[in-house]
Order: structure tokens, then sequence, then C-alpha cells
């Protein structure tokens, strides 16, 4: 980033909440489960209010509140205990009624806060206001004409928008990843980028470092992943910069990223400065929020990323970035504390085991899962097995390509750790008695090598190893044995 | 009678309150709602000369207590034909859509 | 039976005389349907937009079923059983046109009906069909409906009253027994005064929402029109109580306002107020003579007439307008040509976006034009505050007022209007001069008060003249008592033309 330059970031996130219904309607809000969105019946899920009828009436779903209710005592919120829906007015096909009911001057939440990590340590992004609003249908282009799908409109979403806190793409990054994590944890949202369901919209400016004036900012919408969205602010901060610096102004403007070349391009088709005329939407009374049912509600919050982070840097001794991998998702999380679960029965060394079992999950199985494409909820290895087999690699009985291996067995066909091990024989000999005399027999074999090693040649250390593993066929206890060479060759 | 805000609509404010709600008006229209706008606007102005501060605007004249719904589908109307009903009462459809002239 | 319907409604001049002659069969169920859509068909009112005959016979063949089965009416579980209606056509009967007398909804058939509708006919009401009314519920006159105006049922030079003039004329002209009419700023009682008919706008949130085109969603009430208060209070019984799909829907369940007629009113603990902001010029003499009338009669019973203050009643107009017209600018917003109504041009003929939806809207009559303009202008960024927002500011103010007035009275008195019916084309050209005429139905709706609209007296004309009453928020059956009153009084007094 250009050093006379800072940039400020802030971010809208709309979330779709995993309600049954609609908003304001009981039509369905999703795709039945096996069915994805895109090939719902066109329309299927709509009825007259939902498509703007003259005559239908809004009527409030409870989830709604509950669920945006929820993500405000997550992010520390004041919850508004009445607030207000209000009409935004404009024109367009796939807005049925010509106005979107959304919260303008009253918003259910406002004045929270998320804490993130970057390279640069802990900071506190302020999150100004959540509201609930109803989404939009789809437009579908075609030539010469479109076509509208109001299956989605109506479906109830938050919109979560962050104060201009952040300064870098990293900060946004992070801030989006919490933010996603949150929602997925109380599992008010599904967290879909590609579908939709987590959209993120950015805004982004520059001025002089230290100035006092925030620049013109641009938005960019429609970017559906959190690495295109630092990408996206990347190019835009430095897009910016290189403006004021020909002398030019930044317009404010609407942007989009388009990931092929990486660029923020305007979408100048949009119209000009739209007056949506916000006023109080007379067809709904001002929601009112018991003390009571936010006691509820605030007793039913399950453990926040931000707390299970603590709780493992604290009771096991992780390290923030161990934390920060296995709380990216509740299933990582819930698997790893499963792990834990079994293996913290051992008091001692319960800091190592849990530092092998982070280990091996958020690397070997995230891989796995990963290249699959699959979910880990449909993992055929379960938190046992990962327990089982932290067990025996802290115990030595096996190696660490062993332990891959029994992985790669149980992900495929399933199983019990110990039955593959002694299946696939890969039971290691980490006995030092059974080991010497393999050892002494490459010794003799190899006089050359030895005579050099032992005039500095400590290479050669990892030849001897490898010698022993093929005689051993490979059950040898590798890092035993570089033990046992050093001891002999060099006496200690 | 101190008036703290006086308004006079032109044709130009006209067309543009017009385009805002997607209306199109011939020119003796613009003439015509330009007057009368001007006319009623003239009638309202007297509310500026009431003490209205810290009075809280109402939008609804009764006290309403808050009806919430429950989260329960209700599985929306399709024709004999197993075609979503709401498309029944559109002018123009085309593969279930509702058609309308190029957006982009 | 070759009786008239002229003749039918002054024999049995109410549901509780028909219902006598269903049950000793002097009036046949069906006979009695055919009658009101014959006289529908023939009549040059121009009060219907549209008549459903299929369907309100097929009702009042199911109608005369349940009779035969039953033997007498069952007048609890079925108190407008075989009662030919009308609707306005604001309100949805589903499958059966709905056109809010507007080119741009000529050809809505709507997928549901109203919750007003289904509880009529679950009651047992026969539909006849949907009255006329000004376009989408702007005027006072019933003059601007893109189906052609509705002619006064006993002058014909004379205007109805709007909106609801199509209703109001067809219950006098007895082209339907009763009829449901829609009140916004005094569309259900003006044009019930007008005709000399009795008109209820109930409390705001009284009657469900759900069915009913907005025009401005917190003004907007469903109100029975009939010929007598009971019918009105019967039909209220059956019209109220709350509806899931209307959040702005009062929670309260139906009122019993029929049966209140029966109690004895205590005369000496009413006291009705009269504001004095209200008699004042412009008010027609013989209006105002017909209302003292009234208010003699009310002390003569006991009751006490206590001189009330409204003092923000010049400002009652400005505040009305800019609320309605700025819901009404963004409630009409959804007519779009997109998901239903008329397309004048196909999807393919129209250049951009922005033709399509000028062509759709440019169907809209100048009269919902005016409005859409000035709504949109007072919501707008940079004068919503100085209109918009102050006049609902201003409506707290005006609400409070009346409350206070409350505290003293039990009912306000006043006139209904300022005139009787006004000749055809005589204020059209003038809207301001129109908007004026409300000033004494506006207070209930900006207030949310019940209002019932009945008839005192006529001019030298013969144009009849009507009282309006108000009561603090859901005191109908007490409204509707004391209305009830004064016209077995008038009855009496042979008030009552036929």
């Amino acid at each position: 980033m250009h050093p006379e330059f800072e940039a400020v970031i802030g971010l809208e996130v709309h979330c779709q909440l995993s309600t049954q219904t609609k908003i304001f309607c009981a039509c369905p809000a999703r795709a039945p489960s096996g069915v994805s969105v895109a090939d719902l019946v066109s329309n299927a899920h709509t009825c007259p209010v939902c498509a703007g009828h003259p005559g239908a009436l809004p009527v409030l779903n409870r989830k709604v509140v509950e669920f945006a209710i929820l993500a405000g005592l997550a992010t520390h919120c004041q919850i508004r205990r009445k607030s207000v829906f209000a009409r935004k007015n404009y024109f367009y096909p796939d807005l049925p009624k010509g106005y979107q009911i959304s919260q303008f001057d009253l918003p259910i939440c406002e004045g929270g806060f998320l804490e993130i990590q970057t390279s640069s340590g802990r900071k506190r992004i302020t999150l100004q206001r959540i509201h609930m609003e109803e989404d939009a249908g789809k437009n579908i282009h075609m030539p010469g004409y479109s076509l509208v799908n109001l299956n989605r409109a109506g479906v109830p979403l938050i919109e979560i928008v962050s104060a201009p806190d952040m300064k870098t793409p990293e900060e946004a990054g992070a801030y989006l990843r919490a933010l996603h994590a949150i929602v997925t944890y109380l599992e008010i949202c599904d967290g879909n980028m590609q579908e939709g369901n987590f959209r993120c919209d950015a805004n982004v400016s520059v001025m002089p470092k230290g100035s006092k004036t925030l620049g013109t900012r641009a938005e960019i919408k429609n970017v559906n992943s959190f690495r295109f969205v630092e990408k996206a602010i990347e190019y835009e901060i430095a897009r910016q910069i290189e403006v004021i610096q020909s002398g030019q102004k930044v317009l404010q403007e609407t942007r989009t990223f388009d990931a092929q070349k990486g660029v923020t391009l305007s979408m100048r088709s949009k119209e000009e400065a739209q007056d949506y005329r916000y006023f109080p939407d007379p067809d709904l009374i001002p929601v009112q929020i018991q003390e009571s049912w936010i006691d509820e509600l605030r007793g039913i919050l399950p453990e926040l990323p931000e707390q299970k982070k603590s709780r493992y840097v604290q009771s096991w001794g992780l390290t923030q970035y161990d934390a920060d991998i296995l709380t990216s998702s509740k299933s990582l999380a819930q698997f790893f504390e499963k792990v834990m679960e079994r293996l913290g029965k051992s008091k001692e060394s319960v800091n190592t085991l849990a530092k092998l079992a982070s280990n091996w999950i958020s690397g070997e199985l995230i891989r796995l899962v990963n290249e699959s494409g699959q979910d880990l909820a449909m993992s055929r290895v379960l938190p046992e097995h990962l327990a089982d087999l932290v067990e025996l690699v802290h115990q030595k009985t096996i190696s660490h390509t062993g332990a891959k291996r029994v992985l790669a067995v149980i992900w495929e066909a399933g199983g019990t750790v110990s039955e593959v091990v002694e299946r696939e024989g890969l039971r290691q000999v980490s006995d030092a008695s059974a080991l010497d005399p393999i050892i002494d027999k490459i010794i003799e074999m190899h006089p050359q090598q030895v005579q050099e090693f032992k005039s500095g040649k400590e290479k050669l250390l990892g030849f001897f190893v490898g010698q022993a593993m093929k005689e051993t066929s490979g059950k040898g206890n590798p890092s035993l044995l570089g033990d046992l060479f050093k001891k002999k060759l060099l006496g200690d | 009678m101190y008036l703290n805000y006086m308004v006079n609509v032109n044709e130009k404010l006209t067309q543009q309150v017009a385009h805002l709600a997607r209306l199109e008006l011939s020119q003796q229209e613009v003439e015509l709602f330009t007057n009368q706008l001007n006319q009623v606007l003239q009638y309202v102005q007297k509310l500026q000369e009431l003490d209205v501060k810290n009075v809280e605007p109402m939008v609804h004249p009764v006290s309403l207590d808050s009806y919430l719904r429950e989260d329960i589908i209700q599985k929306p109307l399709e024709d004999s034909e197993g075609h979503p009903l709401i498309l029944s009462s559109a002018p123009e459809t085309l593969f279930e859509g509702f058609k309308v002239p190029p957006i982009l | 039976m070759s009786l008239t319907t002229d003749a039918i409604v002054k024999q049995f001049p109410s549901v509780k005389h028909i219902h006598d002659a269903f049950d000793s069969k002097k009036l046949s169920v069906f006979e009695l349907t055919q009658s009101f859509l014959k006289s529908a068909s023939e009549s040059r009112h121009n009060a219907y937009i549209t008549l459903c005959p299929e369907l309100a016979l097929e009702q009042a063949r199911a109608a005369q079923v349940i009779l035969e089965k039953e033997k007498k009416v069952p007048r609890e579980k079925l108190p407008l059983l075989g009662i030919p209606l009308g609707i306005k056509d604001l309100i949805h009967r589903q499958g059966v046109r709905t056109t809010c007398a507007s080119k741009v909804l000529e050809n809505y058939i709507p997928p549901f009906s109203a919750t007003a509708v289904s509880r009529l006919e679950s009651a047992g009401a026969i539909v006849l069909g949907k009255l006329n009314l000004d376009e989408f519920g702007m005027g006072g006159s019933n003059e601007n409906s893109a189906f052609g105006p509705v002619i006064h049922p006993t002058h014909p030079d004379r205007v109805p009253g709007g909106s609801s003039g199509g209703s109001a004329c067809a219950v006098r002209a007895s082209l339907c027994f009763g009829a449901l009419g829609t009140d916004t700023g005094g569309s259900v009682r003006l044009p019930a005064s007008y005709c000399g008919i009795v008109g209820l706008k109930p409390t705001y949130g009284r009657v469900s929402r759900y069915g009913l085109t907005a025009f401005a969603s917190s003004l907007d009430q469903i109100g029975p029109m009939s010929r007598t208060v009971e019918d009105a209070a019967l039909m209220l019984d059956v019209l109220s109580g709350h509806d899931p799909l209307d959040s702005t829907s009062d929670l309260r369940g139906a009122t019993q306002a029929r049966i209140a007629l029966s109690r004895e009113i205590n005369w000496s603990a009413t006291r009705i107020g009269v504001p004095k902001e209200y008699f004042v010029e412009g008010l027609s003499a013989e209006v105002q003579s017909s209302i003292e009338k009234s208010l003699q009669w009310f002390e003569s019973r006991g009751a006490k007439l206590v001189p009330v203050s409204l003092p923000l009643t010049p400002y009652v107009i400005s505040v009305y307008y800019l609320i309605a017209v700025s819901e009404a600018s963004s409630n009409l917003a959804r007519f779009d040509g997109v998901r239903y109504g008329v397309r004048p041009l196909a999807a393919d003929h129209v250049k951009d976006l922005r033709e399509f939806y000028t062509q759709v809207r440019g169907r809209f009559g100048a009269e919902v034009k005016r409005r859409i303009i000035l709504g949109t202008f007072a919501l707008s960024s940079g004068y919503a505050d100085d209109y918009y927002r102050l006049a609902c500011q201003v409506r707290r103010k005006m609400t409070e007022d009346l409350q206070q007035a409350f505290r003293s009275v039990d009912f306000i008195a006043s006139p209904v209007a300022p005139t009787t019916a006004y000749r055809l084309g005589e204020k059209s050209q003038d809207p301001l001069q129109m908007y004026l005429n409300d000033i004494y139905t506006i207070p209930a709706n900006l207030a949310g008060l019940p209002a019932l609209s009945i008839p005192c007296g006529q001019d030298r004309d013969g144009l009849p003249i009507g009282l309006q009453l108000m009561a603090p928020h859901f005191q109908e059956e007490p409204l509707l008592a004391v209305g009830h009153a004064l016209e077995q009084w008038q009855k009496g007094e042979s008030f009552h033309a036929s």
C-alpha cells in the first residue's frame, strides 16, 4: 500500500436467515433438502403477499426476530426494545411491491463489535447496526427480454453494517471470516457464499495518511468469496490512489469485481442517486421485544468462536493460530472438542495431545475434506478415530506416515484404528532392543559412510535411517532409529 | 405568522417527481399538475405555523399489540396443472417466470 | 314472486324482516337473489362495475338448501343467510374481477378473497357483484371512475358522494340489500349521507384490511353500508375480530353490536360533544338546522350537550392529504404491469424498462396521478420533514385533542358534510374544493375513531342530510345503540322516504 495514503473500509453483509418461511408470509424460504435452489420451479414459492398483489399484507415471522436478536447478542449489540420497519421505495422488476420492507431509523440492533486477529494483532471492529429486511426476487437475463422469479422475494435477511474501521484488505477478510463464523455457529445462516446467502458489499475510500477528511467512497457489490473481497479491496485501493494522483476525483459509484481479471468495474448502468423516500411501513406495528425474550435467548446462545478460541488456548495451550483454524467452522470445532473429550481423560500430556489433535485435524483431515469436496459431516473419519490415532502417534506406536495411511483408509472405507493398524501392519517397531541388531547390520554394511559421518557429514544420518527403514520394511520408528544411530556412531 | 419554509414547485421539479413515480406526463399535464401541486402546497403550508417540537410522529392512531407469526410453512397454491397459481394473473409469462423487457 | 326490490325493501326493511319472511316462506331465498340481480342489471345508476350472477345464484341455491334442511334460518350460526350484498370494487372476492375502478386493473382476477368477504360468505351472505367507486378510493363524488360516474339514487343530476358512491347508491336504490364500502377520509360516511343510508367506519384495526386494495394503510377501514343501523351492527358483528393475516388488526374478538342495540340507553348519563369549530361559515343552513334538530332530540331524551373545542380543526385537511397521498404513492407503486394488471404493450414491443413502466402506469386517472405526484413529493428527500413527517406530528396532536375531548363526552356529533349532494361536474375541476368537503369526516380517520353516519333529514330539494356521531376507540356498541335510537325516532317521524 502506498505510504502516503490510508484506506478506509466499511463492510455491509447481508445474511439470508435459515428460517422455514419467508419474513412476511408463510411461503417456504428455502429449497427442500436435497434440492438445489437453482432447480426449483420459478415462482413455485410465491403467494399474493410476496408477489405484491393488491390487498396482500405482511405479517412478521417470529423466528426472524429471534435470529436477529441472537445475532445482536453474539456481537454485543444493544437490542432495541421497540424497532420499526420502513419502506424503501424504488422501481425494479424483482421488487414486487415497488418498495422493500426494511428498517431505517430504528433497527433492531445497534452498537456492537467484533474482535479480529490479523498479522498486526488483535483489533476491535465496531458494528453500527443490524437490521431485518426482505430479499428481492431474481431477474434472469435472456436475449431480448428478462424473466422475473420471485422465489427469493421475501426471504428474510439481516443486514450487518460495520463502522468504517478497517484499513486493509486483510482486516476486511478477517472481519468477514469472523462474522461468517458467528452466524454459522448460531445456525441462523447457512453461510453459503456461492448460493448467495452470505453477501458482502465493501465501501472503500482512501485519504492522505493522517487526514481527518474522508475521501469519496465507492461501493463494491456482489463479491462472493472472502478471497475475492480481499483482492477486490486491494485493487480498489490502488485504483483510487492512482485516480487521485493523476489529478482526478474518485467518483461515488457502485462497482463490481471481475474475478477473472482481478479488477473492479463501474456499474454505470445503474441510475443516478436514488431517493428512497423512507417512511415507517403503516402495514406493520413496531416490533416490541420483551426483556424476558432477550433473557431466554441469551440463555440459549451457543459458545461462540471467540470464547472457544480462548478456551482452547487456556485449557490446552494451543496457539491463537491453531485455535483460529479449529474454530473456523462450527462443525470443525465440535469435531475437535469430541476428540478432546476422549483424549482429555489423561490429565498429563493433555496439551501435547491437543497439539497433535489440532495438527492432524487442521492438516490431514481438512486436506481430505477439501479434496473430496464433501462436508465434514459426511466423513467416515469420526472423532473417536482421530482420538485413537493421536494416542498411537503420541505413544510412537505408529509413525507419521503410518498414521496418514490409517486416516486415508478409514476415510475411504471406515473401520477402526486398531483394525487398520493391524491389517496394514503399521505398528512401528519402537523397541530399541529389537532395532539394535539392524543398526549394527547397517553400520557393518556401510563402513565408508560411517567414516564420513564420524568425520562430520551429519546429513548421512538420513541415509542410515533410510537403510534401516528398508531393512524393517518401513516399520522402524524413524526418530528412534536416528537417535540410536547417533548414539552408536558418536557415542554420547 | 412566520413561515419557516416556503416552497414553489416548478415544472422541472414536477417532472423529477413524476419520474420517481414512473409517471410520464404530457406537457399539458406537467403544467396542470404543477399549478395544482402549488395550490395544494400553499394550502398545506399553514401546518408550519404549529409548534410540534418534540412531538413524536404518529403512524398508527390506535395502540395495537404486535402479532408475530409462527415459522410454519403454508404450501403455495397451484393450479389444476400444477403450475404456481400466482402465474395465472400474469400478463406474460415464459418458463414460469414473469416476462419483462430486457433489464440490462 | 314479482315484487320489485323497491317493494321488497319497503316491506322487509331489515335482515331481521327478511329472515322472518324466509321462515314464514313469504320470500324465497333464490328468488330474492334473482330479483336483486334483475334490478342491478336493469338499473341506470352505473352502481355496479361487475355483476356475478352465476356465483350469486349458486350461493343462493346453497343457502336455499340450508334453509330447507334447517326449516328456519339459523340466525346465530348464519346471521346473513341468503342476504344479497354488494362489495365495493376495491375489496377482493376470489375469482371475481377487482378493477378498483381503474384501467390499470381492468382484467385483474384476485386469487384470494378479502377476510371481510370470506366472513360475510361464511355467515351465509350472497355476493351480487362489485360496486363502482372513485378510482382506488380517491375522490368524493364517484366521478373519478374509469367505468363512468355513478348517478345519485334519487336525483339523477347529482353525485352520490364518494369514494363508495356505487355502494351507497346500490343500497339506497335497492340494487343490493347491504354493501361493503371503505373509508379513508370519509368514503363510507359521505356517500351514506348524500344518499340517505347508514354508513359506519369502524375503529382502525376493528375490521381486517386483508384483501382490501390499500389506499392509505394507516387510515383505511372497511365499513358496512345499509338501510338500517341494526343491519350495520349485524354486519359489523360478522366482519370484526382479529385476523392473523393483517398485522394492523386488533387482537380483540368480534363485536356484539346487534345485541347491544336492545339494551336500554342511560340518557341522563350520556354526554354529546358539539365542537364549536365545526359550526362555521361554509356549512349550509339546512344541514345545520337538521343536525340541530337531532341534537335537540337527544337533549329531550335527557342527554347533555357539551360544547367541546377541537382547535386543530383548520389543519385537519392538510394533515390528512399529506399522509393519505404519501402512503398512497407508495401503495400504488406495485401497479407496474409485471405480475398482474393491464400491460398495453407486450414486453417485446417496449424499448426499455422505463418505457414499460410509464405505459402501464399512464393508464391511471388524473386524480390518482395527481395524488401520486403530491405523495411522492411529500416523501422526497429534502421535503419529507416539512411535509409528511410534520403532518404525522400534527396528527398526534389532533388525536390527543380528540382523546382529551372524550374525557368529558361520550360521543361527538357533527354534520357529515357541509352541504347535501352537489351536481355532477360541479366540483371536479378544482381538487382543493373537493378536498375541503371532507372536513368533518377526516378527524375520525386520523384518530382511528369509530364514526357513524345516519340520515337525519332532507333539504328542500329532498336531498338527504346525514348526522355524524364519533365515539372513542372500540366503542362501536354504544355508538350504534345511540344511532339506532335516533333512527327509530326518525322512522316514527317518517323521515325515511322509500
